[in-house]
């Protein structure tokens, strides 16, 4: 009798998770319909949409500015966002604990006023849109994700390790080396995916602070703009798959201790990161 | 291993100078542009309270706000609602599915916005896939209008984008509770309702507000997906406004003006619904 409610709540997960992944699904299948029309049922498979999709020289423009604008957010992120974490977790004064909150706050903030700021100060300072305005502004969303999740490695290892090693020992450098960044390279390596795929994928900051430069999801709203194009759904599967592949890219680099619990310590870590 | 305090000075400073350079300053101009003027369609240096004036007198603008409350509230509270159910399932009741679930939540996180507005479009449009399956279903005869360009249709999406989110953010709320807690409950003759109201929801409460608050804001402020999936009345909201400000109109006062009521009104969201929560036994008194 009992067994009833749970079913219901089990259904309800179900329907859910399906409701998160249909629209995701939709994107996919019919960027591979050999058919232009978007109606069930899709026609057949075919790379044709690709294959147009990147013989457009606007497209493969906006591809290498959103590239290298992630590549540049994470490694930005990741050294200022680790550096800081280091002195938060081991060094927490009343200054490091008020930068900590106040890095969270542009998360908080909607990413339309981030990027008003930027505008603002654009326009007061005589700063013209370039590559560094727009990395700016994914810096300051990402980097309170790396700072979270590698305070939160720092905090979460038995420092007796280093303390054993210097017991044994070695210098605070070498420990430093030897100990403590083999312990947290994993987390920063995640967290500069993380920060990453945030980059490649924004769009509401960006649109403020890129000028004329186009990037992949600029390019998609610009044809967004016009009529319904079955290319965006190529489009669109590229924004959503290069993400994810550099996510799982982190993992696979990260096997060589990858047991099952390595990969859930993961995922968990990026759900409290979250 | 200890820092030494120059040391630390070093490794904090490029954080405190990009913060600094990079959100103080930008913020502060932004709020010094609210009391600006135009002229000749420039902003030009001064201090009026002339935007303030116009964007809290103006019923356009109420319209704006009340628009623009009805697509933020009811996404927060779906959001929030769908989202307790499924980390409820994921941290209590799954058990061989959860691993799997959980990496999908993950994954879904970095689904990208884009394309769930675009993909949304195809489903909901009047040829889209909705509307073909329910004709050859002969459940309707026309297509329906009201899936596309619609409140309901920005709502859907959104839901559907801050979904993992708050699922996530719960879950991390819910897993950190005993599972013996809810069962001593039921053995003590709880029904599951009251369980529900008086054990779990008062231990998720803190993580219950933030993420509503979270998405409240983000919702409020997003100013692409009312454009492309609303209609002429729903796409009518504070973000669409601010936006259309600073880069169509280019009238950086008004937009600036808007940006901080937006906020303003954030603040009254903020203390409305700690007081709500306050009142309804899901966040503690005491707490500042």
């Amino acid at each position: 009798m009992t067994m009833r409610r749970p079913r219901l709540l089990t259904v309800i997960a179900g329907a859910l998770v399906v409701f998160i992944y249909l629209p995701l699904a939709v994107v996919v299948v019919f960027a591979f319909n050999s058919g232009a029309n978007l109606s069930w049922p899709p026609h057949g498979v075919s790379v044709r949409w690709f294959s147009l999709i990147f013989g457009e020289e606007a497209f493969r423009s906006g591809l290498t500015t959103s590239t290298w604008a992630a590549i540049a957010t994470a490694v930005v992120a990741g050294v200022i966002g680790t550096a800081a974490a280091f002195v938060m977790a081991r060094r927490p004064t009343r200054v490091t604990r008020w930068l900590e909150s106040g890095s969270r706050l542009p998360v908080m903030l909607p990413p339309l006023f981030i990027g008003i700021s930027l505008v603002a100060a654009m326009k007061t300072f005589a700063i013209d849109p370039s590559m560094w305005t727009i990395v700016a502004g994914h810096v300051i969303v990402t980097t309170p994700f790396v700072i979270l999740i590698v305070v939160s490695r720092l905090r979460n290892y038995d420092v007796a390790l280093e303390q054993a090693a210097r017991d044994l020992g070695a210098t605070p450098r070498v420990v430093l080396r030897r100990i403590t960044f083999p312990l947290i390279a994993p987390s920063v390596l995640g967290a500069m995916v993380i920060a990453f795929a945030i980059s490649f994928d924004e769009v509401l900051i960006t649109n403020f602070t890129s000028g004329t430069r186009v990037t992949l999801p600029l390019f998609v709203l610009s044809r967004l703009r016009r009529t319904i194009d079955p290319s965006i759904n190529a489009v669109a599967t590229i924004l959503l798959l290069v993400p994810w592949f550099a996510v799982a890219l982190a993992f696979v680099l990260q096997r060589r201790r990858s047991t099952r619990q390595t990969v859930d310590a993961r995922v968990e870590e990026l759900a409290r990161a979250a | 291993m200890s820092l030494s305090r120059r040391l630390a000075a070093f490794l904090i400073s490029p954080l405190g100078l990009f913060l600094g350079l990079a959100v103080l300053v930008p913020v502060s101009m932004l709020f010094a542009f609210s009391f600006f003027h135009l002229h000749l369609l420039e902003p030009v240096p001064g201090f009026t309270v002339d935007n303030y004036h116009a964007v809290v007198t103006s019923s356009l603008y109420r319209k704006y706000a009340v628009n623009t409350f009805l697509i933020a509230a009811p996404t927060a509270i779906l959001s929030v609602v769908a989202g307790y159910a499924l980390a409820y399932f994921l941290a209590f009741r799954a058990k061989r599915s959860r691993r799997f679930l959980l990496i999908a939540t993950v994954i879904a996180l970095m689904g990208s916005y884009l394309a769930l507005i675009y993909s949304w479009r195809t489903l909901s449009g009047e040829h889209g896939i909705f509307n073909s399956l329910l004709q050859a279903m002969h459940l309707t005869d026309e297509p329906l209008g009201v899936l596309l360009f619609s409140r309901v249709a920005v709502v859907t999406a959104e839901v559907n984008f801050f979904l993992p989110f708050t699922t996530l953010v719960l879950f991390s709320s819910l897993s950190s509770i005993p599972p013996g807690l809810e069962a001593a409950a039921r053995d003590l003759g709880a029904s599951r309702s009251m369980t529900l109201r008086r054990i779990l929801l008062p231990l998720s409460g803190t993580a219950l507000f933030g993420a509503t608050l979270f998405v409240f804001f983000l919702s409020a402020g997003d100013y692409i997906t009312p454009v492309f999936l609303g209609g002429i009345g729903s796409s009518a909201t504070f973000g669409t406004l601010i936006a259309d400000q600073l880069s169509t109109t280019l009238n950086y006062p008004l937009g600036a003006a808007i940006a901080f009521v937006m906020l303003a009104l954030f603040l009254v969201v903020v203390v409305g619904l700690r007081l709500g929560m306050r009142a309804g036994g899901l966040l503690p008194r005491h707490t500042g």
